[in-house]
């Protein structure tokens, strides 16, 4: 067995990307497909724990596609006239070791939910299909990843962006605006890729490289050149897009209010967190602190466009009446908040956003669970569907209500710590306006949890069919999903643990 | 200014073709649109290769880069016919050496092997003039060819494998639109943008509607 651990980056992702060519041999019906892209998620995940567990003993873990390394592997012009990496690198630090378990994991406990949830929301032909793009769409996500390849993680966010496209677009059966959801998202998140590859394309014009460590040695030489300028412009536009950072966030809602509601769990706990991902590795490790946040300022932009975000976020929320909405536009608050984080560029507040970006992954992955939960009793999730479900559906509604006190960040779930850390480095970067607009954002955040917890608990039944309670298959995994962001604001190893390590690694400082 | 003229045509492209994907209704001239835009990113992608006099990237074997290097540094003025054909002789006899050799375990030579084009070099150094050697050095170098009797540079290949794969990207892209489009043309009965607009908010308003 460990004869594989050299190989585990890239098993990681050619077993999803496997799983996804097999998905659609297993013919039509709900269960075969499923039963597969169960066992590969699972597997999986335990690769990526197992390499995640290699990496935090061993450091960071390098792989080099095909045969092609770094400086004496025989290049395609022989070895002496090569100096440097030529082919593809899959590189896998602390900080990405993290988000792949991340990934993996919320992918792993989503699926077995997927089963009776999608069969509802999907015609049963289609549904073998389903399984494929969706563990495609984990190939993407796990691609971008762990390369260490710039021009291979543009390939792989087009791979996970294209699935995602098409995974919105199967909402049609439910709703039949999922299609302009879709081709609106399709249209934004194609410029926002195009961007993204014009500015690899200047990094690569100024640096000669496409490996992502090799370039950061180089742009640390060339910070006074226009095309690196160019480069950082392209990039943080085209990841902004990816990510749904406040003035072009307005592909999210609609995507996540109108696709399967299991794919808006996975969305919502996982590709904008890789987009964050793909954020931070431009920033921090190809472009650098210095330059990023020195040379070009880049923070005050990104500050003021997060603050607007968690204000606006909220602000929208509270006025939905259809519950997908409503988290979506939680979503692009939630965002606001991690990249506040990441713009304030200290270790609090880098582990802040960390430590969000799990915990938000957690919550929101639960809480559109427990709308699918909804869903699948009472086919529409409405706020006004929410009065008197306290009875009718007693768990789900735990599950709500749970949820909800971890958006908005009450002690005891990973809210607290996350926006704790955000609140300390907001004053240690002497920005006290901003510590204010966090509080403000999580005052609103209690508004609009207000609007589901209060019909739940004081709310009337309306007369008429018994409703039952959702059943264990869909129930377990909410449930696991809110255990788990309780322990992380339970457990107080924070400090010694993966995400403060991270973050040391990305600052360039010590344990 | 010429010089710069693809970046220019980039430009212009990838500007024509936002235009079209934000201004028009229509929502496959919208795709249209997306498709220039990408296409504008291809043209500077391939404008990167260039190299200037640059040749395709076709790789020679050492003997052959050999004998073109002798045959071009014999056409030179001021060359020694006689210590070049001694030179030749030597690389010979490291690349291709003789049958007897052969039997004894040379027949792996790897003639694009560094060790043995250096010694190769070596041998056809003790026979040359300093001048003529280094000549040779560069001459034999596997990032140049030598196309009639001019000494050329190879373009870049990576941008251009790069963009292949973009432009799978691209059509994968296009194929997914123009699938979702056929969809909504099938739901909504139209593709025009502001009128699908329309569509929707009477979808909401009938779900509040119902609600009521």
């Amino acid at each position: 067995m460990s004869g594989l651990l050299p190989h585990l980056p890239a098993l990681i992702v050619v077993t999803p990307l496997l799983g996804g060519v097999l998905a659609p041999l297993c013919g039509k019906g709900p269960t075969k497909a499923w039963a597969l892209a169960t066992a590969v998620t699972w597997v999986t995940f335990a690769l990526t724990c197992w390499l995640a567990v290699s990496v935090y003993d061993q450091g960071t873990a390098q792989y080099f596609v095909g045969t092609w390394g770094v400086g004496s592997a025989p290049g395609p012009l022989g070895a002496k006239d090569w100096t440097g990496i030529v082919g593809i690198e899959l590189r896998v630090d602390r900080l990405n070791a993290l988000v792949l378990c991340l990934v993996a994991g919320m992918t792993a406990v989503i699926t077995p939910y997927a089963r009776l949830s999608v069969a509802k929301e999907i015609p049963h032909d289609r549904l073998h299909f389903f399984y494929a793009v969706w563990l495609l769409c984990l190939t993407g996500l796990l691609g971008i990843t762990v390369t260490g390849d710039a021009f291979n993680l543009y390939v792989l966010i087009e791979i996970s962006s294209l699935t995602t496209y098409i995974l919105v677009a199967l909402g049609k059966s439910r709703d039949k605006r999922a299609l302009t959801a879709a081709i609106r998202y399709l249209f934004m998140g194609t410029v926002g890729a195009s961007f993204l590859l014009l500015g690899i394309g200047y990094l690569f014009m100024c640096t000669g490289t496409l490996n992502m460590a090799e370039m950061a040695t180089r742009v640390a030489e060339l910070r006074d050149q226009r095309g690196i300028h160019t480069a950082f412009a392209f990039v943080l536009a085209g990841l902004s897009l990816k990510m749904a950072l406040f003035p072009v966030h307005q592909w999210l809602p609609k995507a996540y209010a109108y696709s399967p509601t299991a794919v808006s769990a996975f969305l919502a706990s996982t590709a904008t967190k890789v987009a964050i991902y793909g954020a931070f590795r431009f920033l921090f490790t190809v472009f650098g602190t210095e330059f990023s946040f020195g040379v070009l300022d880049a923070n005050s932009l990104l500050i003021a466009c997060s603050c607007i975000a968690i204000l606006y976020g909220s602000l929208v929320a509270i006025r939905q009446s259809d519950l997908k909405r409503l988290l979506a536009y939680s979503s692009v608050a939630q965002v606001g908040y991690m990249v506040l984080g990441m713009a304030l560029a200290n270790r609090e507040a880098l582990t802040g956003t960390l430590v969000h970006m799990v915990n938000h992954a957690l919550v929101k992955g639960a809480m559109f669970l427990a709308v699918g939960c909804m869903i699948y009793r009472l086919g529409s999730a409405k706020v006004s569907d929410l009065n008197g479900l306290g009875k009718r559906m007693p768990l789900t509604t735990v599950c709500l209500i749970v949820g909800c006190l971890g958006l908005v960040g009450v002690p005891l779930t990973g809210g607290f710590v996350s926006k704790w850390y955000l609140v300390q480095g907001a004053l240690r970067a002497g920005l006290w306006p901003v510590a204010v607009v966090l509080l403000v954002g999580s005052l609103l955040a209690v508004l609009y949890a207000m609007r589901i917890v209060e019909p739940l608990v004081f709310g009337k039944a309306p007369e008429g069919e018994e409703v039952r309670e959702a059943p264990p298959s869909m129930l377990l995994p909410t449930a696991a999903l809110l255990v788990g962001s309780l322990v992380l604001g339970v457990s107080g190893s924070l400090k010694t643990g993966l995400i403060w390590t991270a973050t040391g690694d990305l600052l360039g400082v010590g344990q | 200014m010429l010089g710069s003229i693809n970046y220019l045509i980039y430009v212009l492209l990838m500007m024509i073709g936002l235009y079209a994907a934000i201004a028009k209704h229509n929502l496959i001239k919208k795709v249209i649109g997306l498709s220039l835009f990408q296409t504008g990113i291809f043209i500077f992608y391939i404008s990167l290769g260039v190299v200037e006099q640059g040749v395709a990237p076709i790789s020679v074997d050492a003997p052959t880069r050999f004998a073109n290097a002798f045959d071009h540094l014999a056409a030179r003025d001021g060359a020694d016919p006689e210590a070049l054909a001694r030179a030749r002789e030597a690389v010979e006899e490291v690349l291709h050496p003789h049958a007897d050799h052969a039997d004894h375990g040379d027949s792996h030579l790897d003639v694009e092997a560094p060790e043995t084009v250096a010694h190769a070099l070596e041998a056809a150094g003790r026979e040359l003039p300093a001048d003529q050697a280094a000549a040779l050095t560069e001459l034999t170098r596997r990032d140049r060819l030598i196309v009639d009797g001019v000494v050329r540079p190879y373009t870049n290949p990576l941008p251009h494998v790069l963009i292949l794969t973009a432009i799978v990207v691209s059509v994968s892209t296009l194929a997914v639109a123009l699938a979702i489009i056929v969809w909504i043309r099938r739901e909504f009965g139209t593709i025009e943008d502001d009128e699908l607009t329309e569509l929707e908010l009477e979808v909401n308003n009938d779900a509040k509607g119902g609600e009521a």
